[in-house]
């Protein structure tokens, strides 16, 4: 501090004051820290990892599905280490959507992807994900900010407001499905894809596709920097793979043998094992409609987190014009814990829109409007007339003495 | 530990349930709950435990029993808790065949089920484990799971029946758990009933038929086989539930704070 100070301008002064409280608010702030709250280092080494956020619920490492209403409905996110299952709409039209987004989230959060199909190349799913919005504008934002930060400058360390757009730069981002995401983006990032048509040729070895993928994911994983060690040997940075299996048990994968629902239970019996033990996050996508009821069963019981979409078919009820569909959740990740997170209310329905899928809370449309109800009213008139008995005047109001 | 329930079951750290088969079963509702709370009452009771944990993984049952005051990783460290990592033996079965390097205690060989498809091995296990102590707790954290992967109803009842024959013989508790939404085929024995046969205690847990609701979470009954000090038909406990992190709230049905 200068022992001497001239202030040439009123403003200069200003400042000087601003500066004396700022310094003020400083050495409070540090031996409020030494007194409250000092954030404690994570058990044994802080794992930070980019993309994932820590729940508040029971300390799990939380990854985005890229759609913030799904994140919210589900708890923050997909646990790392769970395997989520999407069951899927009878056209997969939405369940494809959902895995776009997944796989967006994770091409923007620097994540690695491995994707194993028996359908498509995995190329033509991963050539037309969802462009993320507001990108470029955001990270701008942000560094004009740190540039404008010069009086408040000890401000400058702390964490960012979440609910500001650098927040959601974060974790979470924002998509445009109009457009495609640019494909130099998708090749930066860790890619692996096994294409099982490709591998295994028609009719051959049908029974062992289950085992195949297992075993090309846990060769993946191992030695790499998702695998979760002991001890952290602290040279690789660790990093989130999505293992996404869109279409998984279709009848192609189960073969024709007539134990094919044990297959399924076993294969996701060892994912969930492959899972518990690596920094992965599974979506799998399984069409359940093809399946018995106690089979769809168990192949829930094995899954973490289970959510159906409910796609509106055909002629719908007037009550839902809104939506397109139902989101059903039947399962909730409990780990680490007794309870699992609850969402406000189960009644929830999906939207389309022409740039982004939304999860709301279904409500019925208020009869608020005036002609509505109006029609309504008359419609009932006209039916109580022929059944006057008395054949008097009609009425027309409800109170009428 | 879940006070309530041992107040109506009449159970406690001193008199607890031995040689029994004790049944746990829901309906579209997840009771794994209840099987963190015997983890912890025997821990507490400083009885031995066996977990034999298939659905789920060691670090799962250790930080959701750490909120109801017990650390089973020191358990285990100390020779009170034995686990059987079902789980990963599984994968390494699946993977490469064998699961014979795997990294838990060498002597309890996991080879158990992947072989010829029976819980023979499993029980095997389960009976050295328990050889020389007496009122052990041996939990399985899922037996539907095994039906799941290709074990048939047949040898699923007869692992029930023995592991029942265990229990008796060397004074221990067996848990288990059973998902009654797995309907079984018609042509056998269904094992949901076999092991309603031979367990002294099932806890039933179900959601609500009215949907779900904050502050009712499902309905727990108890039904008990024990005729001690009781001469009569005993009747079945019937409770609505809330569960917290910590605890289990009972009550009787239509006392919770939304309806009064």
């Amino acid at each position: 501090m200068p022992t001497r100070m001239f202030f040439e301008t009123p403003l200069n002064f200003v400042q000087y004051l601003i500066h004396l409280r700022n310094w003020g608010k400083f050495v409070c702030s540090v031996v409020m820290k030494k007194v409250t709250f000092t954030k404690r280092p994570a058990k044994g080494g802080a794992v930070q990892v980019h993309g994932t956020v820590v729940s508040l619920h029971n300390g799990l490492l939380l990854v985005s599905t890229g759609i913030p209403s799904l994140d919210s409905v589900l708890g923050g996110g997909v646990p790392l280490g769970s395997v989520f299952l999407l069951e899927e709409d009878v056209h997969t039209r939405f369940s494809t959507l959902l895995t776009k987004y997944f796989l967006a989230e994770g091409v923007t959060s620097g994540h690695g992807l491995y994707v194993a199909s028996a359908n498509a190349n995995p190329d033509v799913l991963l050539n037309a994900l969802p462009k993320p919005t507001s990108m470029s504008s955001t990270r701008s934002s942000q560094q004009k900010n740190d540039n404008d930060m010069k009086i408040a400058f000890m401000y400058k360390d702390l964490p960012k407001n979440q609910s500001s757009l650098s927040g959601v730069s974060r974790y979470g981002h924002y998509y445009d499905i109009s457009c495609n995401m640019d494909k130099s983006e998708v090749e930066k990032c860790d890619l692996k894809s096994l294409h099982l048509t490709d591998e295994i040729s028609y009719g051959e070895g049908k029974n062992d596709m289950f085992r195949y993928t297992l075993k090309h994911l846990k060769q993946c994983i191992n030695n790499s920097r998702y695998e979760m060690k002991q001890k952290n040997s602290g040279d690789q940075q660790l990093n989130v793979l999505r293992v996404v299996l869109p279409h998984f048990a279709s009848p192609l994968w189960c073969g024709d043998k007539p134990d094919n629902i044990h297959n399924i239970v076993r294969f996701l019996h060892c994912l969930r094992a492959v899972a518990r033990n690596s920094m992965i996050a599974c979506l799998v996508t399984i069409p359940t409609h093809l399946y018995h009821e106690n089979e769809v069963a168990m192949i829930r019981q094995l899954v973490d987190t289970s959510i159906e979409l409910e796609a509106f078919v055909g002629e719908k009820n007037p009550v839902f014009k809104q939506y397109h569909g139902l989101l059903k959740i039947h399962k909730l990740p409990r780990l680490n814990s007794l309870v699992n997170f609850v969402p406000d209310s189960f009644d929830l329905a999906f939207e389309l829109k022409r740039t982004k899928f939304i999860i709301e809370y279904m409500h019925l449309p208020p009869d608020i409007s005036e002609t509505a109800s109006r029609q309504g009213m008359d419609e009932t008139n006209d039916k109580l007339h022929p059944r006057s008995a008395c054949g008097g005047v009609s009425l027309n109001k409800k109170l009428d003495f | 530990m879940f006070e309530e329930l041992n107040n109506i079951a009449g159970w406690s750290l001193k008199n607890l349930p031995t040689n029994k088969m004790i049944l746990i079963s829901d309906w579209n509702t997840d009771a794994s709950f209840l099987l963190h709370h015997f983890l912890a009452f025997y821990l507490k009771a400083n009885s031995k435990v066996v977990l034999a944990h298939a659905a789920q993984s060691f670090i799962h049952y250790n930080l959701a029993c750490s909120r109801l005051g017990v650390n089973l990783e020191r358990s285990r460290n100390n020779g009170d808790l034995i686990a059987l990592n079902l789980l990963d033996a599984s994968l390494q079965q699946y993977v490469e065949g064998s699961c014979e390097n795997l990294s838990l205690d060498s002597e309890y060989c996991l080879n158990f089920l992947f072989g010829d498809n029976s819980l023979k091995h499993l029980f095997k296990v389960f009976k050295r484990c328990v050889e020389n102590t007496k009122d052990a707790l041996i939990i399985l954290d899922d037996v539907t799971l095994f039906l799941g992967l290709g074990v048939s109803q047949k040898d699923l009842n007869y692992f029930v029946h023995y592991m029942d024959v265990l229990c008796k013989s060397n004074n221990c508790t067996f848990v288990t758990l059973f998902h009654q939404n797995f309907a079984p085929d018609i042509s056998e024995p269904s094992p949901y009933l076999c092991c309603q046969l031979y367990a002294s205690y099932e806890i039933e847990v179900k959601g609500l038929e009215s949907g779900y609701s904050k502050d009712v979470h499902g309905v727990l009954t108890l039904k008990s086989k024990e005729t001690k000090g009781i001469k009569t038909y005993q009747p079945h406990k019937l409770m609505h539930y809330r569960l917290t992190d910590r605890s289990l709230q009972l009550l009787a049905p239509g006392t919770s704070s939304a309806v009064l």
